[in-house]
């Protein structure tokens, strides 16, 4: 870039004109430096200053092409991926065909031996073809393995098909930003896992602190913006940044409040809610910052407000997840809040289990100094005692002198005397006698004394025991006091001085006595005394409630406050507890698989019990959020979950035979029998038949009301309890009584009817099940509602043993499995098919992105050799004139002509 | 009036020509002598003599020759020599910068950078391969040490910048004492103001001498009534008559922090440059070198812990049996965004799934990472206690406040899941680069041994690549914490800046050279010699003379005739 130097208007010195020069030149070689610099670089700029601007927007398209030829590779390996899978699912759908043909042939007649033997040999050979194609390798990937594409997806063991892959896509880059699938998994194409079976439960885990905001709403989570808190006045914006569980959100509610209030965040139940302090008063709102949707999805939005009252939120609904501990699931546990003044004092009852059998309990701290005249325990010596039949109210009436002390018990063995108030009054001259009075209004009651004195313990003992609401019996636990002495005169200086308060001593059967010393026993001491009763402490927890921090500046330790003379009730119990005792049972085929839930406590525990105790079963969390599923990884058995003498499976909704199972599923769809009549008999004991008509039965629950509610079977003769399997599955039959027939039985008989049969209640060819000896009388039936895996080598399995036992229904439905089967593996391979067009299309399109970026780089970098060219052979040229000139201006000088 | 009156005149004039011949003839020889400043002699009548009534001019006398120079130009130009040699420092730290970065070729770091995450796309391209997971690590090393060259690279050019602010020290003392004796001489040799000639020679030496001064330093010189220049800077005096004061270069400071800077020696008290080199070495090395240095660690530590953020929540082809962290805290009982890390943790958690080879059964823990403020905030201890309640895997700290966690037992390895807190990078454990900035990122050693452990899976060890899916899109993915911003997004800026600067300095340089010329070229018009005047003035003394000749021949033949009378 050449500089154009003005040209002084004054004197020109030779100096001048000789460093004029030398710029010139020195600009003219530099220029053409340049030029020819661009010309053999092919590059306009060198370094990026040279045009910062065409230099920025150049780093980026080479960053884009770069990105884009890698994009291009990915593309191209998707591709040969894509490629593979549908190559290799090309020869497929004619094997299954092949298998349809071998199958109608063996089913169409009775065919000779041989013949059968050969259409079993020919489905075993499909099979192992098929197995071929599904343990594909490319490219050191197996094709149809999900994402665990370093094994061989489908395992042959002892006869089956063990699907080993899972669900999981392989995805790559086709696009900055965008990925897609490129691979098809075996579950997808083949069918390698059941579907899920039993009654989904919704196993509700409840919300605790630690329960993430992400997987609050059924898992929809709660988007990270801001809240607005408002005492309608001041508000405070509470920012969920760096927030990720409920107790997060809890703790930076509480400690950002509107400038100068309080607020109180709590979760009840899984909802939030939140409190104003009440002696500021105002407004208490909640509303959006700015378009937001965070606090409506926190379910505390409240724009109206709720003054000083508790704004309760909505149920925000936490998903299951690997983490929700078992005690959290299926209900919830009573609980209590005890919340005193003062700092680090305020306690939590909560009980131990699920269900509401636990609400209602009262929990009464009692001041033990008031129970008798001895000073009642000192701080570290509490104790904790829960009353069965209930306990009276009782004071203490210290009096002064000596062997005169007096203990008052109400009458009744409940509450209703507590916090009632015992007085001396002075009630004139009435000589050794008192008078006792109760006044309803103050719940006070009144015991006057003579005036004199005269008055002794047995006139007090009489009357309170004449008045009938107390009882007074002497106290001598004060050693100091003496032994009673029931002629020990009443002092009249006792009168207003010496009272007794029942306070919270009395209480109904369940209610559980802390007993304190108030102003002295803390928290933790109470704690320490509930701990030491094992029977309480086995129902309910006592602990800090947490939060409740020590008065600021004041290093106390979190439960040294001390407690103050409360009652709470617990509530809020629901539900049942998990039955972690019996656990449940897995049957793949002949198999049946144990798992004991002893000992866990986490959701995550169960699914790995279950996956620990057999390969065969893939256990995880169902996709909705709700609860979790088991499925059966093995083609060619049957599977099914059953219970293990207890309810364990039935809760986690995994049993595959329930009350509610649809009989028209049983035997793999083709459901129970039903005839006109009667269409199986049960014997009982003593020899009474029942005749059951399956008439309108539409599930399990039906068949076993038939028998329960049968009208022979309700007189009082006794009856046979008809119920689902204690172990495992099926349907159960009990009878208690005595045997005096035939015993109990089950018969088929000559019945058209395939009921007892279909209903796995005699075993498939026999007229008759009858119960084993022993007692009491027992029938349990097979599982006739097993799943199995829906999928082509389940299907070709099982047709290859019913073709070799010539059992031509089962043949018949496996056909028709076949063209579902057929119809999954086309659909896959189109999908497959229509994700490589796509892919071509990308790559196509690709190419041309990389022309136009190419050409646009090279606008911004590369030179232009026309232009750079001429420039350069002008700039020669005028170079080339300067030098002449310089030459010439040189030579010249005045001197020449002197 | 008399002859040999005529005769003095006469001899006066020639004498009067043959000086100004003798300038001519010191203009001619000096013609090409760079900062030579013409000179002119000075002619005046000499007083008249009363002869009667009539006053009679007594001819011609030299009296003084003086410099044609015009001090305010030259003033003006050593500022902008100054502005000039200052603005071409920073353009030579440019330059070198913008040849370090090499950028817009295929070996730059925005190449390497984006080799390094197409690297990953191949491991999604073919997870089981342990060849695509190789390559990452070495894409990886390669830019790790891409970035460290650069850094070094850049911080060597600095530190002969910062070389060269003590040479400049040097230099300028010997400049400010030269400046002073020739104060003196000058001085000396004019005599004060009684002599109306110029010390000619000295001066233009003692010009030259500011002139080079002035390259290094921006200054302002007075010229005094004696002739002495005082010499300031920033209003501070460094040259006044024969004296001139030190200037040292030392550090500021000598345990941290080596940048020299110039001081008074009498006083102890810093200079404020205002141009010249040592202004440019200053800015170059502190603003331009200095700053492009911050930008390139600034860079380097986001590149490290987002990447490292995702990928320590991510799971290899196989666990750990072990594992030390990377950092220590420096107190273990401070909350983990106070203790001293050179990455800050939030609030949140991560997950320790631990595995038992046998069965193949993976339990999965999540520890909490409480980091809000309050008392119970999450500190390495607590942390320490928190892992120890995992089943399968102890928790220790090591003597040197290190996390260390080891597997219970050889059946059991363990490894990590999501993290949202980033607590376990900040600590680095399971982490792809080790370092906190462009001075020391590297491939933390677990992983270039064993490049298995390249985390590609987020499900479980190499069960899936959803975490190499999160690591290949990360450099081009907006990101919450960088305020919206991605990697990319920062890299390029980094650039734009570093062109962008450099085409102003640039820019700046130019203008500088173009006004310094240009008042070159109005003192060289003025100040310097042309042949031809001079050719014309020795015709004009020539002249002068002969005619002064002739007039002494007349009068020697006036004076002849009067003796032959």
């Amino acid at each position: 870039m050449a500089t154009i130097y003005p040209v002084s208007a004054g004197r020109v010195s030779n100096m001048l004109t000789h460093s004029r020069l030398l710029l010139q030149m020195q600009a003219d070689e530099r220029e053409m430096l340049r030029l020819q610099d661009q010309i053999s670089t092919g590059r306009s700029i060198g370094v990026p200053s040279q045009d910062p601007r065409a230099a920025g927007r150049a780093f980026v398209l080479q960053r884009t092409i770069e990105q884009k030829l890698q994009i291009s590779a990915n593309i191209d390996v998707s591709l040969s991926y894509l490629t593979a899978t549908d190559s290799g699912l090309g020869g497929v759908s004619s094997l299954l065909n092949e298998a349809k043909a071998v199958a109608l042939g063996a089913a169409s007649t009775v065919i000779p031996d041989d013949e059968r033997r050969a259409a079993v040999e020919q489905i075993g050979s499909i099979i192992d073809q098929l197995m071929r194609s599904a343990n594909q390798e490319f490219r050191d990937r197996f094709l149809f393995a999900g994402s665990l594409s370093e094994n061989a997806p489908f395992l042959t063991k002892d006869g089956t098909i063990v699907y080993r892959g899972n669900e999981t896509s392989l995805s790559s880059f086709i696009e900055i930003g965008s990925l897609a699938a490129t691979n098809a998994t075996g579950q997808e194409v083949f069918g390698g896992l059941s579907s899920q079976r039993g009654v989904a439960v919704d196993l509700d885990p409840i919300m605790t602190s630690s329960t993430k905001l992400s997987d609050l709403r059924g898992g929809l989570g709660v988007r990270k913006g801001s809240i607005e808190i408002s005492d309608g006045a001041r508000n405070s914006v509470i920012s969920l940044d760096g927030v990720e569980s409920v107790g997060d959100l809890i703790r930076k509610i509480e400690a950002n409040p509107p400038a100068g209030r309080k607020v109180t965040a709590l979760i009840e139940h899984d909802r939030l809610t939140l409190q104003l302090d009440a002696a500021g008063g105002g407004n208490l709102t909640v509303r959006e910052v700015g378009s937001g949707t965070t606090a409506a999805e926190l379910g505390i939005h409240q724009p109206v407000g709720v003054g000083t009252s508790k704004l309760v939120g909505s149920d925000l609904d936490p998903k299951v997840t690997l983490h929700s501990r078992l005690n959290d699931i299926l209900g919830t546990r009573a609980s209590a809040r005890l919340t005193a003044a003062g700092g680090a004092n305020d306690l939590i009852i909560e009980a131990r289990s699920n269900g509401a059998a636990l609400n209602g309990v009262n929990v009464q701290f009692v001041d033990d100094g008031r129970l008798q005249a001895a000073a009642g325990v000192s701080a570290g010596s509490e104790y904790v005692v829960q009353s069965s039949t209930g306990r009276a109210a009782q004071a203490s009436l210290a009096f002064s002198g000596s062997g005169n002390d007096l203990i008052l018990t109400g009458t009744a063995l409940d509450g209703s005397l507590n916090d009632v108030k015992i007085e001396i009054v002075s009630g004139g001259a009435i000589g050794d006698a008192a008078n006792v009075s109760y006044d309803a209004t103050a719940r006070t009651l009144r015991i006057a004394i003579d005036a004199t004195g005269a008055t002794t313990a047995q006139a007090v003992t009489d009357a309170v025991n004449g008045h009938g609401m107390f009882t007074a019996a002497p106290d001598a636990s004060d050693p100091v006091n003496g032994a009673y002495d029931p002629a020990s005169n009443i002092s009249f200086a006792d009168v207003a001085v010496v009272e007794g308060n029942t306070g919270n001593s009395g209480g109904g059967p369940g209610t559980i006595f802390v007993h304190v010393r108030p102003g002295a026993t803390t928290a933790s001491q109470a704690i320490a005394a509930w701990n030491g009763n094992p029977a309480v402490a086995s129902q309910f927890e006592l602990r800090l409630e947490g939060k409740d921090a020590p008065p600021s500046g004041s290093l106390e330790d979190p439960g040294g406050g001390a407690v103050s003379l409360l009652t709470a009730t617990t509530a809020g119990g629901t539900g049942e507890n998990l039955d972690r005792t019996s656990g449940l049972q897995i049957r793949l085929g002949d198999q049946t698989h144990t798992v004991d839930l002893s000992g866990a406590q986490t959701v995550q525990d169960v699914l790995n019990r279950i996956n620990g105790a057999t390969d065969g079963v893939l256990a995880d969390l169902s996709p909705d959020g709700a609860g979790i599923r088991v499925r059966s990884r093995v083609s060619g058995l049957d599977f099914a979950i059953g219970e293990n003498g207890g309810t364990t499976a039935t809760q986690l909704g995994l049993r595959t035979f329930t009350a509610s199972s649809p009989l028209s599923g049983f035997n793999k769809g083709s459901g129970v029998d039903n005839q006109p009549g009667t269409d199986f008999t049960l014997e009982r004991n003593d020899g009474v038949r029942l005749e059951i008509d399956l008439d309108g039965a539409v599930t399990v629950q039906d068949v076993l009301d038939r028998i329960n509610s049968h009208p022979a079977n309700v007189d009082a003769g006794g009856y046979i309890t008809a119920r689902l399997a204690q172990f495992g599955n099926g349907i159960e039959l009990v009878d208690t009584t005595p045997v005096t027939g035939t015993g109990l039985s089950v018969q088929k008989g000559n019945l058209t009817s395939q009921a007892a049969w279909d209903l796995g209640l005699v075993p498939r060819g026999q007229a008759a099940a009858t119960a084993p000896t022993g007692s009491p009388a027992q029938i349990t039936g097979s599982d006739q509602n097993a799943g199995e895996v829906e999928g082509a080598f389940n299907t070709l399995l099982r047709l290859k043993k019913a073709v070799a036992d010539g059992s031509l229904g089962e043949i018949e439905r496996l056909l028709e499995r076949i063209n579902v089967d057929l119809d999954q593996i086309n659909f896959s391979r189109a999908a497959v098919g229509a994700r490589e067009q796509a892919l071509d299309l990308y790559k196509t399109r690709l190419e041309d992105e990389e022309v136009h970026l190419r050409s646009a780089l090279s606008l911004e970098i590369d030179v232009d050799l026309t232009k750079a060219i001429s420039d350069m052979l002008a700039k020669q040229a005028a170079y080339q004139a300067s030098l002449q000139m310089t030459g010439q201006t040189f030579k010249m000088s005045l001197l020449d002509y002197l | 009036m008399s002859l040999t009156g005529t005769l003095q005149i006469a001899h006066n004039a020639l004498i009067a020509n043959q000086v100004g011949l003798q300038v001519v003839g010191n203009n001619l020889a000096n013609a090409n002598t760079p900062d030579y400043v013409r000179q002119e002699p000075v002619f005046t009548p000499a007083p008249a003599q009363r002869q009667g009534g009539l006053l009679l001019g007594l001819g011609v006398q030299v009296t003084a020759v003086v410099q044609k120079i015009d001090l305010f130009l030259e003033e003006r130009l050593r500022g902008s020599t100054s502005d000039v040699s200052g603005s071409e420092i920073e353009e030579t730290a440019f330059r070198e910068l913008e040849s370090i970065l090499g950028e817009l070729s295929d070996t730059d770091l925005s190449t390497q950078l984006t080799s390094f995450f197409n690297s990953l796309h191949d491991v999604l391209n073919e997870p089981s391969s342990a060849a695509t997971r190789n390559l990452v690590v070495l894409q990886g090393d390669t830019l790790a040490q891409s970035i460290r060259q650069t850094y070094d690279r850049v911080l060597a050019v600095k530190e002969d910048f910062n070389n060269r602010i003590g040479q400049t020290a040097t230099d300028i003392n010997r400049l400010t004492s030269s400046i002073a004796k020739l104060n003196k001489q000058i001085v000396t040799v004019e005599g004060g103001s009684i002599n109306p000639s110029d010390a000619v020679g000295l001066r233009d030496e003692r010009l030259r001498a500011l002139r080079q001064l002035s390259e290094l330093v921006g200054i302002k010189s007075v010229e005094q009534e004696n002739g002495s220049v005082t010499v300031f800077v920033n209003g501070e005096f460094l040259v006044a008559e024969g004296q001139s004061r030190e200037i040292v270069a030392e550090p500021r400071n000598r345990q941290s922090d080596p940048r020299l800077e110039l001081l008074f020696k009498d006083t102890n008290s810093p200079i404020t440059l205002l141009g010249g080199e040592a202004a440019g070495l200053i800015a170059a090395r502190d603003t331009h070198l200095g700053g492009f240095l911050d930008r390139l660690d600034t860079f380097t530590k986001d590149l490290v812990f987002e990447f490292n953020k995702v990928h320590a929540g991510g799971q290899g082809l196989a666990g750990y049996s072990q594992t030390t962290s990377e950092f220590a805290v420096a107190n273990v009982k401070a909350p983990l965004d106070a203790a001293g890390l050179p990455f800050t943790p939030e609030n949140g958690s991560f997950t320790v799934l631990v595995k038992n080879k046998q069965t193949g059964i993976v339990e999965e823990t999540k520890i909490p990472v409480r980091l809000q403020g309050f008392d119970d905030d999450t500190t390495l201890e607590s942390l320490v206690a928190d892992l120890n309640a995992v089943n399968g895997v102890s928790a220790t700290i090591t003597p040197d406040r290190k996390l260390k966690l080891v597997a219970d037992s050889s059946d059991a390895e363990f490894s990590f899941g999501p993290d949202s807190s980033g607590a376990l990078a900040a600590l680095g454990i399971n982490t792809f680069f080790s370092g906190s900035g462009a001075l020391d990122v590297k491939i933390r050693a677990e992983v270039k041994g064993n490049p298995s452990l390249v985390a590609a899976s987020q499900g479980g060890a190499g069960k899936d690549t959803k975490t190499a899916e999160l690591l290949a899109g990360l450099y081009e993915r907006k990101l919450v914490s960088r305020d919206g911003a991605s990697l990319a997004d920062g890299y390029q800026r980094l650039l734009a800046d570093v062109t962008q600067q450099s085409a102003n300095v640039i820019a700046v340089a130019d203008g500088f050279r173009t006004f310094k010329f240009t008042l070159q070229g109005q003192k060289l018009g003025q100040s310097g010699v042309n042949v031809d005047e001079e050719a014309v003035n020795m015709m004009q003394y020539q002249h002068a003379f002969q005619a002064n000749a002739k007039l002494i021949q007349t009068i020697s033949e006036l004076l002849d005739l009067l003796v032959s009378i």
